[in-house]
């Protein structure tokens, strides 16, 4: 294989092409303009914008936030302008440029995630829908509609009916079978799977006895979580067919190619974000001479390309 | 204009115990920032710690800008090894100053303990423009103090120190009050600013002791755990009447509030 000077990173997820792999992971990119000043947009192959609800959402009780080195657990709730706003104010500013703008929604109820979607394809330019039914902070929806896979197939298809754009499914870790909730999402017409949402986790001050966040509980992200996300992410590829996408911990390109062996089609970033909002730039540059050194033509043909001795085993530990 | 930037470390000494002070070259932050705001310091390449740490922008001299801070944890204990000639990557100027009142006939500044960084740019920054101003600060002892022993502001500033130690016995908040009291004798309360950055026992004083609603203003600047430093995680949430919602973002709606405004943590 010839190297070429500036290899292409190009990754195609179903109807979705993306000039390189690297997404910014929802609720770590706000709604996409935030980083503008010290971070250059286009070197994203797309970005994720914070979750969008039907009516404006407060949040959680502080504290929200607390790292617990090196990761990080949060409370935030799903705090967001709402979809009206968003869609006047913000969503004209975030469809320029070569990176694709895919908003993510979350919700109540079903019916609200077919008005959101509704809503917002008034709006040009949008790339695509994700779909967060997965995230751990808040009492109502939220996590729930993950954690039955029938409920997921029909919320899916529902959405499905009210758009032709491209969707992806945000699924929790916080089951058993992940592989159930992507196969609800492939059976309800989506056109990819995101995977993973933060973990439940909890962090307990010792000397006071109280709980480090509000609502004691919270959603646990960065480094530590990566080899929980790639098992997950190896589980669904033997599953499904549609594209993953791999999150979880990434922090440098060779994370990347990691959760692109394991069957991600493209990954997102999320915590690492927050250290350095240049990182997508860094891992772009490393990753083109990652395929020059190592004769990579596309990088596509990383995706589920892992080696084992035994075929390809759901990852199920012995 | 927020900058990412490269800034190279001039000087880092242990001012008190525990407390540090270190001054970097920043030009484009430095340019940029106004009293009040703060940096997110990437204190080190590695995954350790995982987020920036946010300080206060204190001195601001030429290209250089001035960081005081305590050792709490592991991000301030790591920055006491950063040598002059490193860098470290400042994401910055951050937030939303203090309101710079020209027009107020006096200015009390009232800082508690590592609180007194911001306020010492502002004091500086109303002196610049030949502004009447007056920096107070509470301490428990000498050795908190967050100005090194030789620092010409040591004998400016009025200094309340739980423990005396020379200095005025007693809670910052006295000396405050009769300063008030003075200025409202002479007619000048209503036309007084007052700006103050603490823990929040002295901004619970403050709200409580000080007639704080008869100023013409009253600020604070306030902390919290933060995570991106830009808006975006809006993880740094706080309890501020007034917005639409309860919770207001100390990284970018603040970190300065008014002070009537700001209730301590789980008291909604
Ligand atoms: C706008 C702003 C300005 C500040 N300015 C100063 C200053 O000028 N001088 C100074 O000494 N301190 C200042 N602080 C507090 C300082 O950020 C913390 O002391 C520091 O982050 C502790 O980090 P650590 O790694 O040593 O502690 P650890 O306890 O190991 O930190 C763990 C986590 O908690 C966070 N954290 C801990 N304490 C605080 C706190 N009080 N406020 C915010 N986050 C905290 C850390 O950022 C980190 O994410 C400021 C905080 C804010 C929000
Ligand atoms: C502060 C914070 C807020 C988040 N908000 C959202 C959100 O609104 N919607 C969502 O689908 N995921 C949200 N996530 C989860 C991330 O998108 C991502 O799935 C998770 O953090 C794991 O990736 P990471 O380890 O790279 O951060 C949030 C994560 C963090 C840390």
């Amino acid at each position: 294989m010839t190297a070429t000077a500036s290899p292409d990173l190009s990754v195609i997820l179903g109807s979705l092409s993306l000039h390189n792999p690297l997404l910014a992971a929802s609720g770590c990119f706000g709604y996409g303009t935030e980083y503008d000043d010290v971070a250059d947009r286009d070197n994203l192959g797309g970005f994720i914008t914070k979750s969008i609800s039907l009516a404006p959402w407060k949040g959680n009780d502080p504290p929200r936030l607390t790292e617990v080195s090196p990761g990080l657990l949060n409370s935030i709730g799903l705090a967001n302008m709402g979809v009206e706003k968003f869609a006047n104010e913000v969503a004209p500013q975030i469809v320029t440029g070569k990176s694709k703008a895919i908003v993510s929604v979350a919700c109540k109820v079903m019916e609200e995630y077919e008005e959101v979607v509704a809503l917002l394809e008034d709006v040009e330019g949008i790339a695509g829908y994700e779909l967060n039914i997965s995230c751990p902070n808040v009492k109502e929806g939220g996590m729930a509609f993950c954690l039955n896979p029938n409920i997921t197939e029909e919320l899916v298809a529902r959405v499905r009916k009210r758009t032709n754009r491209w969707i992806t499914t945000k699924l929790t870790p916080n089951m058993t079978s992940v592989s159930q909730g992507a196969l609800a999402s492939e059976a309800g017409g989506a056109d990819a799977v995101s995977l993973i949402n933060t973990l439940v986790g909890m962090a307990v001050d010792w000397k006071s006895r109280r709980p480090k966040l509000a609502t004691i509980t919270g959603g646990y992200s960065g480094p530590p979580i990566k080899p929980v996300a790639l098992a997950k992410v190896w589980e669904v590829w033997n599953a499904v067919k549609i594209p993953i996408i791999g999150i979880g911990g990434i922090t440098n390109w060779k994370d990347v190619v990691e959760f692109m062996i394991v069957g991600a089609s493209a990954v997102q970033i999320g915590t690492a974000l927050y250290a350095d909002p240049n990182l997508p730039g860094q891992i772009a540059a490393d990753l083109r001479e990652y395929m020059r050194n190592e004769g990579v033509g596309s990088l596509s043909e990383l995706t589920g390309s892992l080696k084992t001795d035994r075929g390809a085993m759901v990852g199920v530990p012995a | 204009m927020k900058y990412l930037e490269d800034a190279v470390v001039v000087s880092n000494r242990e001012i008190r115990p525990g407390i540090w002070s270190m001054w970097l070259r920043s030009p484009q932050i430095c340019a940029a920032t106004l009293p009040g705001q703060f940096v997110h310091v990437k204190v080190d390449a590695s995954l350790t710690p995982l987020l920036r740490r946010p300080l206060s922008i204190g001195r601001v001299h030429g290209d250089q800008l001035e960081l005081v801070w305590r050792v709490v944890g592991t991000g301030t204990d790591m920055l006491t090894d950063v040598r002059p000639g490193v860098t470290l990557n400042l994401l910055g100027p951050l937030g939303q100053p203090f309101t710079r009142e020209v027009n107020a006939s006096h200015r009390v500044l009232v800082g508690g303990g590592l609180g007194l960084p911001p306020l010492v740019y502002l004091y500086e920054w109303f002196r610049e423009h030949d502004l009447p101003v007056t920096l107070h600060l509470g301490v428990s002892g000498r050795a908190d103090i967050p100005l090194a022993e030789d620092d010409p502001l040591l004998n400016e500033i009025e200094i309340t120190a739980e423990n005396g130690e020379g200095f005025r016995k007693g809670l910052v908040t006295e000396p405050v009050l009769e300063q008030l009291q003075a200025l409202e004798t002479d007619g000048s309360l209503g036309s007084t600013a007052l700006y103050s950055c603490g823990p929040w026992g002295l901004v619970n004083a403050l709200q409580r002791t000080i007639p704080h609603s008869q100023l013409k203003l009253a600020e604070v600047s306030l902390e919290q755990q933060m995570g991106c430093g830009v808006g975006v995680c809006q993880g740094c949430a706080v309890i501020v009447e007034g917005g639409d919602t309860p919770y207001q973002l100390v990284c970018s709606d603040g970190p300065v509030f008014p002070l009537a405004a700001v209730h301590p943590p789980g008291v909604a």
